[in-house]
């Protein structure tokens, strides 16, 4: 039931499984979809597809133990494409974290390719696009293998189109996550130093005054309130 | 058994009676307006889109209580130290709102299995609930998040310390008794 032919490929909704034999069902596969026709269009193929719903139906301790095998399985921006898909579909519970675990492992270059065709692109479905971003942008602030700089500068990037408040609160969480993982570093190179000053004075941007949205400013705070508390951990 | 590592998340999170939470994938979903039928809506959306409505709850009053909770909830995770982010419930204002809860044996902790309520909530209920817990936090006036909150990284970190201490069943190979089950 799962419509892949040429681009028509972008999906609104996804219905849960009836039961453990039944095939998952996309619905409302229709036009316009995720991106106008001059951007970026993922190809998502039903193989694909199920090869990855496995993992995200498989029971807890299951699903632990098959991270490391079924991120090794991303290796194209369809892919990427295809745990973005299932990560923010209704009706599978635990979607979004599984998806998370998947991408914080998949490969860089192809993580920054998605999020940078997500940043720039002119998409026509703007919830659907904004939830991928969302998650991408949470997944590759985790990505161990991203140097901290540059990622906290694609991160930035996204700003450069007008955001909501779900990507603004992404951004900020984002800008704490690379944050959090380098100040725990034992060795501070001037790069890691960079990284933590880039991240914390756009996040003493997003808490300024000049914000005008409060969620933004509050969240923004409580961010730079917590990595105090861990410059004062380590330091201590 | 000891609680020299008691993490005292329980206390950190400044409730004083027995509550029922539910997790969420992420605390912007529960603020992502600041009207509040917008907010409500969005959060249905979001966070309670079951096809089957079909929707988890743990009854918590104490740190052991939320500690084997967290772990259950982790089990699945990567790693079991993610910050976790729940909204909360009175259990008598879920009984106000008139959601059902039936006890459901689930998750990976034995202890929290018994914590453990399934409740059906249509698409109509659950904005009810959204509207009235956001109402509840501030009288709707402003964009407060009272009742969601978080365990973040650190305190996952001590709740898995002290869980571990305990031999808990999420850190042991499967068919391994727990110090739950010998108790």
């Amino acid at each position: 039931m799962l419509a892949t032919q040429g681009y028509e490929t972008a999906m609104v909704s996804y219905m849960p499984f009836e039961d453990e034999t039944s095939e998952p069902v996309l619905t409302s596969i229709t036009k316009p979809s995720l991106f106008d026709s001059k951007s970026i269009i993922f190809d998502i193929k039903e193989g694909n597809l199920s090869r990855f719903r496995d993992h995200f139906r498989s029971v807890p301790k299951v699903r632990k133990m098959s991270i490391e095998r079924f991120s090794r399985y991303i290796a194209s921006k369809d892919d990427i494409a295809t745990v973005l898909l299932l990560g923010t579909a209704s009706g599978i519970p635990n979607a979004y974290h599984t998806a998370l675990d998947l991408l914080e492992k998949a490969p860089s270059d192809l993580l920054l390719d998605v999020l940078r065709a997500l940043s720039l692109s002119d998409y026509t479905n703007i919830p659907l696009a904004e939830r991928w971003l969302d998650l991408l942008l949470d997944a590759v602030s985790r990505n161990k293998s991203i140097e901290p700089f540059m990622l906290a500068e694609q991160v930035i990037r996204v700003l450069q189109k007008p955001s909501g408040r779900l990507i603004q609160l992404a951004v900020i969480n984002s800008l704490f996550t690379i944050s959090e993982r380098v100040i725990e570093c034992q060795e501070r190179t001037e790069k890691i130093a960079k990284a933590i000053l880039l991240c914390e004075k756009t996040l003493q941007w997003f808490a300024s005054g000049s914000q005008k949205d409060h969620v933004v400013r509050s969240t923004a705070l409580e961010a730079l309130e917590a990595l105090e508390e861990i410059h004062d951990s380590i330091e201590n | 058994m000891t609680d020299n590592n008691n993490p005292q998340a329980w206390e950190s999170l400044c409730l004083t009676e027995p509550v029922l939470i539910h997790k969420i994938d992420k605390k912007s979903y529960w603020i992502i307006s600041d009207d509040l039928d917008d907010r409500a809506r969005e959060a249905v959306n979001l966070i309670f889109n079951n096809e089957d409505d079909l929707y988890s709850f743990w009854k918590i009053g104490s740190d052991q209580e939320l500690s084997s909770v967290a772990m259950s909830i982790n089990a699945g995770r990567g790693s079991l130290k993610e910050q976790i982010d729940f909204i909360w419930v009175a259990p008598e204002e879920i009984e106000r709102i008139g959601i059902e809860l039936i006890p459901k044996l689930e998750g990976e902790c034995f202890q929290s299995q018994k914590l453990h309520y399934d409740a059906i909530l249509n698409k109509s209920l659950a904005l009810e609930l959204c509207k009235y817990l956001m109402s509840a936090d501030d009288g709707g006036s402003h964009q407060d998040s009272g009742r969601v909150l978080r365990l973040k990284k650190g305190k996952m970190k001590r709740i898995a310390a002290y869980m571990e201490s305990k031999a808990c069943r999420v850190f042991l190979l499967p068919e391994t008794d727990c110090e739950c089950i010998k108790i």
